[in-house]
């Protein structure tokens, strides 16, 4: 995720982009770029940092410059530097374009450009946009972008400036978001409406594969077929801008629903359905040394341990590979024992973790091969590790952890998936199922959202309660975990997880009508046993909410609340399930008055042992 | 209403059937799934793997959809069972004009959507699933059938054949009780036909030879020649121009196959333009009576079974005294000799009882496809020589990676 914003009219545009990019800081802070258009020259100012940090900056700016893009950006592919931040160009520095999105085959493009003898200076994926579009220039740029959109698999928002064309700004989007700001004598470009309240409310929303070709008074939408598209334009109300919170009152909550985006883009140019398996760039493990490996570490801390457990689960059920899990800081100090041939897999959303990092360093130091799972690129666990799965959930910035969790299930669920076909021990059908269950979990997630307000009512009923439990079984029991951390971090309300077997050893003398039981019960082979176990506690007065499948009856009779998660194979139903139960978490710390994003005691990333 | 049949991401899987014919026109139940939609009267579209679009143009016309229009269009999953019951079943559920989408083994079984502008040519068998699940529905409870491996053509076909056959008997005149005949259908008169276990069903055309024994439910289909003395029992499916002789017993046979001597073949599966040598005869049934497991896919899977005889893809041959063991899988265009224990790649001379197992190259394929064709007043066709050339590329990774487990 990164933000974009751009600018075109009869006004000095430094100031504007700079306040529009500060807007946007929220989609990405760890390098920001501007490019202006300046007596025919493209003058450009680029840096790794946060934008609101970086002092003076404006001294830099060209005055009497009225056309402009500028970009703060979230590394996805390539480290947050000076280089990598956008805009990027083409060999003669003709074009500027700042991206927003993932080019999935920039690789083989780049290597197409490369040998055409395209010069490339950034390790990033957008860099091959202005490369494309200066390999179809011949006279009009605007067919040159639509060839090159063409040749993009992907997801992309762009803006770009070119020294041929002044005064004249194009966009293009794909999958990312991009609207147009329609003003007085100038027009803006912008990923969302943040950035452009102050100029304007009146705003085109662009849609799939379509370009827009800007100048100050007018401007001229078309698709990729060459046909022009007579759009409306909207107005839009105040009420409806919240800064960098899409208009939701909380960023916890604006996470919780940009999940189906945040797993689009853990699992986005990561299937391979030819083979039936998962492809991971940053590994950098041989086939012989993947197939060598007979055991896995996972270290976590918090809802990253939550994340590891479901990790054990996937790595010994399909891939057969035993696992263990271990808390970041109890591993470091029990002198562990790390057998011969176990990878130790670091998962941590900040990647800046301190336990994680100094068990992480542990394990290295006992001469493990060390991988990480982290959100931040260039963060110290992503550099001291050296291999690495990135999540690619945009920044996190709610304290309580929803997307980044969600993201590092799909990861993981590729990682083991990578595995069992690489050992063999999944068929090729089975391969395909698991592929295509990934892809379908956007649009299930955004079928769990759309009941976001069941779970509102739910919480309604619910919130005075000073305790709760949450059960579970198999796949299911961390996702209990994970409920009753959310619970807790965010309302203050006491909240436990167990496995729901486990609640005849202890837990159920605890069973009263003031003990409200959140059990997680979508369809597996062992829904029989949770329901036996839910029995139990009906029979107590205990009040059930279950998380249940859709069309599935199995709990009716049981439940007193009901919320239903789309079928999906147990494996990826995690996934799934805990979307309400990060929204019962949330719509009772709202009940509860709680300050959700900025939770007492609670830092977002815990860079202390 | 209209209907589109789709092919899922796991049509393909279902090989070596579905790697020469899309999975709407498996034969089964006396039909296969576009025909059963077409005599229910419905214009169907399609969507089929990319290779097999002009291949199949001609059998299965591919009506075109006016994507402009919001109209009402019920999906069904093309590796769905034809059986007209369960099908009606979906068919009353519109009836509600609410949207609906059933999912069985995590695949989409069948959707439901009154009012939805859907341009056919935007997907393919890997997208369409997930377009469908984005869209606004209700789910249903209802597990449906779906044919997730080859051996559930065997299992659905024994199961659901003669209530199947009860519908499609209509337009058939009846010859004597429940023996019901096409037109120009020679039945000799010292052929008995035994419709004590079922119906029997003839298509147009075809003749039954002297001394024949016909043991419904049956469903032969049109211009087959059944030889003298032959034993056809129990839930057989022969689709149109075969040749049948010997025992065959709840087995499928698809058009244009040869299996005109003695042998048993029982339980199994057999692909159009197969020659079966005399003598040639499959098992379906262990020696200890057990469940039978197939390797596919380089996996052990039970089948719960206990009777399953063999798969053979289209353009196989056996040679004469060919014995197939339990379970066994023979690939497309693929020679077997003597005793076949393991299953058999695509495009390979299999003769591994004597220790020969070579590859069968395409233009020898190719060469025996026009002799095959001419010998039933067949043109080859530009479009069934490039059949065989994309399917001897797709079936590549099988010949190299087999080596003493033989597996697909």
């Amino acid at each position: 995720m990164c933000g974009i914003v751009g600018y075109t009219g009869f006004k000095d545009c430094a100031s504007i982009l700079l306040k529009g990019l500060k807007c946007l800081e929220y989609r990405g802070y760890d390098s920001w770029g501007f490019s202006f258009l300046k007596d025919e020259n493209l003058v450009t100012i680029k840096k790794a940092g946060k934008i609101s940090e970086a002092e003076e900056i404006v001294n830099d700016f060209p005055r009497k410059s009225f056309t402009g893009i500028a970009h703060t950006r979230w590394a996805t592919h390539g480290f947050p530097t000076d280089i990598n931040a956008h805009p990027h160009f083409d060999c003669r520095m003709k074009i500027a374009v700042v991206h927003n999105g993932i080019i999935e085959n920039y690789l083989e493009l780049k290597k197409e450009l490369q040998k055409e003898g395209h010069i490339f200076r950034s390790e990033t994926d957008t860099e091959v946009i202005p490369h494309l579009i200066e390999k179809y220039y011949q006279e009009d740029i605007l067919s040159a972008i639509r060839k090159a959109m063409l040749r993009l698999v992907g997801a992309f928002g762009l803006a770009i400036i070119s020294t041929d064309e002044p005064n004249i700004l194009y966009g293009a989007r794909r999958g990312s978001p991009l609207i147009v700001g329609v003003g007085d004598k100038e027009m803006f470009l912008s990923s969302d409406i943040n950035a452009l309240v102050t100029h304007t409310r009146k705003v085109i929303y662009l849609d799939e594969d379509e370009v827009v070709k800007l100048t100050p008074t007018s401007f001229e939408i078309s698709t990729l077929k060459e046909e022009k598209m007579q759009k409306e334009i909207h107005t839009i109300s105040l009420d409806a801008v919240s800064l960098g919170k899409g208009g939701l009152p909380h960023f916890m909550l604006k996470e919780i629903f940009e999940q189906p985006e945040s797993l689009h883009n853990a699992f986005r140019g990561r299937l391979d359905y030819g083979r039936a398996i998962s492809k991971l760039g940053g590994l950098e493990l041989t086939q012989s040394e993947m197939l060598s490996v007979r055991g896995i570490k996972l270290l976590g801390c918090g809802t990253s341990w939550h994340a590891a457990l479901i990790g054990k689960y996937l790595f010994e059920e399909l891939a057969r590979i035993p696992a263990e899990v271990d808390y970041s800081s109890e591993f470091r100090y029990r002198d562990p024992i790390l057998l011969p041939d176990t990878l130790v897999i670091a998962i941590s959303q900040s990647g800046e973790t301190a336990d994680t990092l100094a068990a992480m360093k542990e394990a290295k130091r006992k001469g493990a091969k060390v991988l990480g799972i982290c959100n931040v690129v260039g963060s110290s666990i992503a550099r001291e590790c050296g291999r690495g799965v990135y999540l690619h959930a945009g920044p996190e910035i709610g304290v309580a952890s929803t997307k980044a969790f969600t993201s590092q299930l799909v990861v993981l669920t590729l990682l083991a998936l990578l595995f069992a076909r690489m050992k063999g021990v999944m068929a090729r059908r089975e391969g395909l199922i698991a592929l295509n269950a990934i892809e379908a979990l956007p649009c299930l997630a955004k079928r769990v959202l759309k009941k976001a307000e069941k779970v509102e009512k739910i919480a309604d009923l619910f919130y005075r309660y000073p305790n709760f439990l949450y059960v579970g079984r198999g796949y299911q029991f961390p996702i209990a975990l994970e409920g009753a951390l959310k619970l807790k971090e965010i309302s203050y309300v006491h909240a436990e997880g167990i496995p729901a077997a486990e609640l005849k050893h202890g837990p159920i003398a605890l069973i009263d009508e003031n003990m409200p039981t959140v059990v997680l019960a979508t369809e597996s082979n062992i829904l029989d046993k949770v329901k036996s176990n839910v029995a139990e506690i009906k029979a107590r007065k205990g009040k059930i909410i279950s998380i249940v499948t859709e069309a599935s009856r199995e709990m009716d009779d049981l439940s007193d609340f009901k919320c239903s998660v789309p079928p999906t194979p147990h494996f990826l139903a995690p996934i799934l399930s805990v979307i309400p139960l990060q929204l019962l978490a949330y719509y009772i710390a709202t009940c509860l008055g709680c300050d959700v994003d900025k939770p007492r005691n609670l830092a977002k990333s815990v860079t202390v042992e | 209403m209209q209907v589109i049949i789709f092919e899922d991401y796991l049509a393909a899987e279902l090989k070596p059937v579905t790697l020469t014919r899309p999975a709407l026109g498996v034969s089964m139940c006396g039909t296969n799934l576009y025909n059963l939609l077409k005599f229910k009267g419905f214009k169907i579209s399609y969507i089929v793997r990319q290779y097999l679009r002009d291949f199949c143009a001609e059998d299965f016309p591919n009506h075109l959809l006016n994507s402009k229009d919001k109209m009402g269009l019920l999906f069904i999953n093309a590796s769905f069972p034809p059986v007209n019951r369960i099908i009606q079943q979906i068919i009353d559920l519109t009836a509600k004009k609410k949207p609906f989408l059933a999912e069985s083994d995590s695949r989409v079984v069948c959707a439901f959507f009154p009012e939805i502008s859907f341009d056919l040519n935007k997907f393919d068998e890997r997208s369409l699933t997930n377009f469908l699940r984005e869209q606004e529905y209700e789910f249903l409870e209802e597990r449906f059938p779906l044919i997730n491996y080859p051996f559930d053509i065997i299992r659905y076909n024994k199961y659901y054949f003669q209530e199947n056959l009860q519908e499609l008997i209509k337009g058939f005149k009846e010859r004597e009780a429940d023996v019901f005949v096409g037109k120009n259908v020679q039945i000799h008169p010292t052929a008995c036909m035994d419709t004590e276990g079922g119906t029997i069903v003839v298509d147009d055309d075809t003749t039954i030879s002297p001394f024949v024994y016909i043991k419904g439910p049956v469903y032969i289909g049109k211009n087959c020649k059944i030889t003298e003395r032959a034993s056809i029992k129990d839930m057989c499916h022969i689709a149109a121009h075969c040749k049948v002789g010997g025992e065959v017993e709840c087995s499928i046979m698809e058009v244009f196959s040869n299996k005109q001597h003695h042998g048993f073949l029982g339980h199994s599966w057999v692909g159009s333009w197969v020659n079966m040598g005399a003598g040639t005869s499959s098992s379906d049934l262990k020696n200890t009576y057990g469940e039978i497991t197939i390797n596919y896919q380089g996996k052990k899977i039970p089948t719960g079974m206990q009777f399953l005889g063999c798969i053979i893809g289209d353009y196989s041959k056996t040679a004469i005294n060919t014995s197939i063991f339990t379970g066994k899988i023979i690939g497309a265009a693929s020679y077997a000799y003597g005793f076949v224990t393991t299953n058999v790649p695509s495009f390979c001379n299999y003769a591994r009882g004597f220790g020969q197992v070579t590859e069968h190259y395409l233009p020898a394929v190719v060469k025996t496809q026009e002799r095959m064709f001419a010998r039933r007043n067949v043109n080859q066709t530009r479009i069934h020589v490039k059949l065989l050339e994309d399917i001897y590329q797709m079936t590549r990774d099988e010949r190299i990676m087999s080596t003493d487990n033989l597996s697909f």
